[in-house]
């Protein structure tokens, strides 16, 4: 059983009363990894979405040319393996553990049970992915705009304008 | 056409009953423009979600210098303002009508209320807010993975045995980039 008041710290559930947290809490399992386990690997469809308890896990790209890229550190509460649950393609990412890692993973079938339920529960659910989604395009576009106020970079800010706040 | 029957048309609300398009009816309400009219404009408070009905719209953002850059298109089906139900900001950019268009308004807290009671109108727009996102996050990916294409594949001509005395190709962006973001393999 994951501990409630773990996931209640999770910016995820933010808006989750104690009843919504625990409906959340029965979808999920909690697993452990040791030191350089891979929890997610880039190119895999495996596994489903996860939760980080305890613990740290690195993200890292493996390139066209076959070295791997850290992108970021994600630590307690940080959720992670959205897209390839969403849409089934393969992960962009690998992300292994730092040290001993705690997990509460989301299997795909509570994640797609979630993603179609129209229980109040589940359509909080479908409220914090999206918001999560927004994060993770915020954090992509300004990588991409780091790159593009290099001074030898390739790209122009016109070439970006489509993937550049398009929100609305 | 009265309002639970405009939601019913919309493709995205056709398998909601008839009660429960009534009851989204009385939660939302139905607002036309003409051409060259906007929707809502850059910098606007970010309170309203929208469906579109029907018509078609061009989104744009003013640029440093001034410009107006369309950044995307939106038409039937579309839902806009999705920030207003995600986090409160202001309007990040303008949608312009470049046909009459209908559009059905959701008020922010109203959209929460739906959530609240579970209401099926909640969980249709938030599918298509969440396939919006997912298309583009894939490709802010992409480009970002383009930045790390090699420029031209060294050893790609030569044989196998050859090639491996070839160093690896590392483009002067990635090395940059790998500064940048602290990552060094």
């Amino acid at each position: 059983m994951i501990d409630l008041g773990r996931l209640a710290s999770v910016e995820l559930f933010r808006n989750f009363d104690e009843r919504a947290l625990s409906g959340i809490a029965s979808f999920m399992t909690a697993q452990l990894f040791e030191d350089g386990d891979l929890v997610v690997e880039q190119g895999s469809r495996e596994g489903g979405c996860y939760i980080i308890l305890s613990g740290q896990v690195r993200v890292f790209r493996t390139t066209p040319d076959g070295s791997a890229v850290d992108l970021l550190t994600l630590g307690e509460g940080a959720f992670f393996g959205l897209l390839t649950a969403i849409d089934g393609l393969p992960r962009a990412a690998s992300g292994a553990a730092v040290g001993e890692v705690e997990v509460a993973e989301l299997s795909l079938s509570a994640f797609s049970e979630l993603l179609d339920g129209r229980s109040p529960v589940a359509l909080r659910f479908q409220l914090a992915i999206c918001q999560e989604l927004i994060k993770d395009i915020r954090g992509a576009n300004q990588r991409l705009a780091e790159l593009a106020s290099l001074p030898s970079h390739s790209v122009s800010m016109v070439d970006l304008g489509g993937a550049l706040s398009s929100q609305t | 056409m009265d309002l639970p029957q405009i939601i019913r048309r919309t493709s995205m609300f056709s398998s909601l009953s008839a009660d429960e398009a009534k009851d989204f009816a009385q939660r939302c309400r139905a607002h036309v423009i003409v051409t060259g009219e906007q929707l809502f404009v850059e910098g606007d408070p970010a309170d309203y979600l929208y469906v579109i009905v029907s018509g078609e719209l061009v989104i744009s953002c003013k640029s440093p210098t001034g410009d107006d850059v369309v950044v995307g298109r939106a038409g039937p089906g579309s839902v806009l303002g999705e920030m207003a139900v995600l986090e409160v900001s202001a309007r990040s950019a303008t949608a312009t009508a470049t046909s009459p268009v209908t559009a059905l308004l959701i008020a922010s807290e109203e959209f929460g209320r739906l959530i609240e009671v579970g209401h099926p109108a909640a969980g249709r727009v938030l599918a298509e807010i969440r396939r919006t996102l997912v298309a583009r996050l894939r490709a802010v990916n992409t480009r970002l993975d383009a930045l790390f294409e090699p420029e031209f594949e060294l050893g790609a001509d030569l044989s196998p045995a050859e090639a491996e005395e070839v160093p690896a190709p590392v483009s002067p962006l990635r090395a940059l980039w790998q500064a940048l973001m602290g990552g060094d393999r």
